[in-house]
């Protein structure tokens, strides 16, 4: 295969300067998103300490098995994207697409699976938004209502960073099946993982803290 | 352009639209956003009008309470978010930075230019919707008042400062890497400018505190429009939790304020005494200092909240300490100036006059720092001219004569010298006049956002307002001699000052790509002896 | 960072998962949600390290990755502190 030698943007001086700068880039904008779930984090945890027992009580309503799939289904797909990038900087398309399709598959089941969790809890009058019915029968329900606050906020702005990294991540499919500058496709593959890895990093802490601090 | 054999630079090579809307160019980048800025200050600075003639009489007279209170708003609103924040690292970061480590541009010029279409877009939409809707919260959006009772935009306003946030963050992102990677070689940390740490160290700030006030925002958004409310005391919520989030980033978001004024300061002193910066490395570590010490005060702004005594005297105790890098960069620009040979130029008069008004402004942020103290003085007058002392006093002075000091490198002509003196003498003048007597007004009882109060405050009032009339002269008179000198004022050499530092070996103005021959650096910052 | 690396880690995450997860038998406590945080903070850190590709990484990114973390933690401690010292006479 011909070496087709990149060439740095024009304010770089060279590739090495060129990808420092980007992995850089993308940490300090990682380090913006732990910020913004960890303002979210700590409102919850001066609340779960204040409230504990309420909480623990009412996270027993949330579905464990289902949350504890998901988390599984995540794991599994922070493996196959870095299998696709290995994949893709050792030139092997096929492979890399197969791999990034399968992220892409993982990804959604996962928000397809947290969709019925919360159709499921809407169903089970949980869902204390926009004036919808509220029956919770355990005690303190005004308290039990803040944890579910808590729980539709912190997965919803979850699943909205999933729902961003799938879009990504078709992207890539497109990207990778045309496979137009291979050392672009290196950078931006590393960029989607980096976001992935994070967003499974945070669901670690959302599912133990809302799923697992339980009763 | 003149038909003169003028040499190419960032400014010549078309006027078009495209040429401009779409620049990548982080110098023109860097007007977009003066234009912008100059926009939002002023239309703040009319808030800030109608509020001194409000509070001429004593009697509520020409505003209703309601519209008083979203007068205040949107002038905190604007002014905070709209021209404090972004003022001085969007326009002189964005243009110095990547001369003073020697680059071509920053790391990320697409990111650059989407950052301002963010700020000044979101802008606009919270005018719009500040104006139309009203915003009666005050800039701090305190909950429950925000989320459950207000009757105004305080979502669209939300939304909007949530929107502008991003540009925060993104340039923070770009001036962090940029420091980071496109340093020239020669440039190490310890030969930076203190204009680049300063910057740097603001850019960490941003990265670090907008996230938070983003989901802050966020949750003030979600609980007025899906009514979750995690703030709402009736679910067993906190409404000082909002507090909480909110001061976690608007305390050090007022060391991304103040900051890079210092930085510019820094610049300045050495230049117009001839001397290099006393103690760099002291200086250095200060700037650092605030940027880490700045988070761990927040608590100060809730001595009264209900917040527990002992978080506070633990606030107040950390508020003491982020004083003292303050005080150690005052006694080095002082120190700076001993023994040199001071030239009493515009830029050199606005530094003077920052030392005196941030050493006012400094001191009695400390007073309030005091937790016994501030139970008397919170929410006076005492606490608005103390802020104001350092906003404008600091960093608006700064901001002025930061712009009159790269003027000629920026826009390659000069200024009428006597004027831009004057102007500086005005602005001093004027903001004290102005300023000064809310200090005694606070220190007499007189409450924040009232738009009526006891005829004995009257006097120190109407002296206040007075005192805005001489402020507004030095804020106009340098619009008008700066946009005069960019058609006629005399044509600048590249270091008209004898300055040091990598941009003056540029070109007045510069060339696109910023220099004509890569720099390279063998000696140390501010080699003025 | 090799595949094998990568595969390694994965397994690693699914134990650390079931391991939290056998926890739950434990008697409501400290102890089991200790366990429960201990497990997650260990998962973050292999995924941060392989995954995100930390360990090769230079110094300076480890430094992103920690310092947004140690900034982190004043929000979370100072706010907790002051909510959990709270009297009836001095605040709260």
């Amino acid at each position: 295969m011909p070496t087709d030698e990149p060439v740095p943007a024009e304010q770089f001086d060279d590739m090495a300067q060129q990808r420092r700068s980007i992995h850089l880039g993308m940490w300090a904008f990682l380090a913006t998103e732990l910020l913004l779930f960890g303002g979210l984090f700590a409102g919850f945890t001066v609340y779960r300490v204040q409230h504990g027992a309420v909480f623990a009580e009412a996270a027993t309503h949330l579905d464990l098995t289902l949350g504890s799939i998901n988390t599984a289904l995540l794991l599994t797909s922070g493996l196959t994207l870095f299998a696709a990038e290995q994949a893709i900087t050792d030139r092997h398309r096929g492979t890399g697409l197969l791999f990034l399709l399968a992220t892409t598959l993982l990804g959604a089941v996962f928000l397809g699976i947290k969709g019925y969790e919360w159709y499921a809890e809407a169903s089970h009058n949980l869902v204390p938004v926009l004036g919808w019915p509220f029956h919770y029968e355990g005690q303190s329900p005004a308290i039990a209502e803040l944890f579910f606050n808590f729980y539709f906020i912190m997965t919803g702005l979850h699943a909205a960073h999933m729902l961003m990294g799938v879009i990504a991540l078709g992207a890539m499919v497109f990207l990778v099946g045309r496979w137009r500058d291979a050392h672009k496709l290196d950078r931006q593959i590393r960029m989607v993982g980096l976001y992935w890895a994070f967003v499974d990093v945070v669901w670690i802490f959302v599912f133990t803290s809302l799923y697992l601090l339980r009763a | 352009m003149s038909a003169s054999a003028e040499p190419a630079h960032y400014l010549t090579g078309g006027w078009s639209l495209r040429g401009w809307l779409l620049t990548l160019d982080h110098k023109r980048i860097a007007w977009l956003y003066a234009i912008s800025i100059t926009g939002f200050f002023f239309l703040g600075g009319i808030a800030a009008l109608l509020i001194r003639l409000e509070l001429l009489t004593p009697a509520g007279d020409l505003l209703s309470s309601e519209a008083y209170n979203r007068l205040f708003s949107l002038h905190g609103i604007v002014m905070v978010w709209f021209f404090l924040i972004p003022s001085i690292p969007a326009t002189l970061g964005n243009f110095l930075l990547p001369m003073m480590v020697g680059a071509r541009d920053m790391a990320f010029p697409r990111l650059n230019l989407l950052s301002w279409y963010i700020y000044t877009l979101g802008g606009l939409f919270t005018m719009v919707a500040v104006i139309a809707g009203g915003v009666d919260t005050g800039w701090t959006f305190y909950t429950p008042y925000s989320t459950l009772f207000a009757n105004s935009a305080v979502l669209a306003a939300a939304t909007g400062v949530f929107v502008v946030g991003f540009s925060s963050i993104l340039t923070g992102i770009n001036f962090i890497v940029t420091t980071h990677t496109m340093r020239v070689p020669g440039q190490t940390w310890l030969r930076l400018p203190l204009f680049v740490w300063a910057n740097y160290a603001t850019a960490l700030i941003m990265v670090l505190a907008t996230p938070v006030l983003s989901i802050t925002l966020l949750l003030i958004a979600l609980e007025r429009t899906l009514g979750i409310g995690i703030f709402d005391p009736a679910l067993g919520g906190d409404p000082l939790l909002f507090q909480h989030l909110f001061w976690f980033y608007s305390h050090p978001a007022v060391y991304i304020m103040i900051l890079p004024a210092m930085g510019v300061i820094s610049e300045i002193i050495a230049c117009f005494s001839r001397n290099p910066v006393f103690g760099y490395t002291g200086m250095v570590l200060s700037i650092m200092a605030i940027a880490l010490f700045g988070f761990l005060v927040w608590g100060h702004h809730m001595f009264v909240s209900g917040q527990s005594l002992y978080a506070g005297i633990l606030f107040s105790l950390f508020s003491f300490l982020v004083a003292v890098p303050s005080a150690i960069k005052t006694l080095n620009w002082t120190a700076t100036m001993f023994r040199g040979r001071i030239v009493y130029t515009a830029p050199m008069i606005y530094a003077l006059s920052f030392l005196g008004l941030f050493v006012i402004g400094g001191l009695t942020g400390v007073f309030l720092a005091s937790l016994a103290v501030d139970v008397h003085l919170h929410d006076t007058y005492f606490v608005t001219a103390h802020f104001h002392y350092i906003m404008v006093g600091g960093a608006v002075t700064a901001y002025l004569g930061g712009l009159h000091f790269w003027w000629p490198k920026l826009t390659g002509r000069l200024y009428p010298a006597l004027w831009s003196k004057v102007a500086a003498l005005a602005l001093f003048i004027g903001f004290n006049l102005t300023f000064y007597p809310q200090f005694l007004l606070g220190y007499g009882g007189m409450p924040r956002r009232y738009h009526e109060y006891p005829e004995a405050f009257e006097l120190l009032h109407v002296m206040s307002t007075l005192g805005t009339g001489v402020l507004a002269i030095g804020y106009l008179m340098p619009l008008v001699y700066l946009a005069w000198s960019l058609r006629y004022g005399e044509r600048a050499p590249a270091n008209p000052w004898h300055a040091k530092g990598l941009e003056w070996l540029a070109p007045s103005p510069p060339p696109v790509d910023n220099f004509v021959t890569t720099p390279t650096v063998t000696e140390a910052p501010y080699a003025y002896r | 960072m090799t595949m094998r690396a990568a595969v390694l880690v994965w397994v690693a995450l699914l134990a650390m998962l079931g391991a939290s997860l056998l926890a739950l038998q434990l008697e409501t406590g400290p102890l089991r949600y200790t366990l429960h945080l201990g497990a997650a903070a260990v998962m973050a850190a292999l995924v941060m390290t392989v995954f995100m590709r930390l360990k090769a990484a230079d110094g300076m990114m480890r430094l992103f990755a920690l310092g947004g973390l140690f900034w982190l933690s004043f929000l979370f401690l100072l706010t907790l502190l002051e909510l959990l010292s709270r009297t009836p006479q001095a605040g709260g």
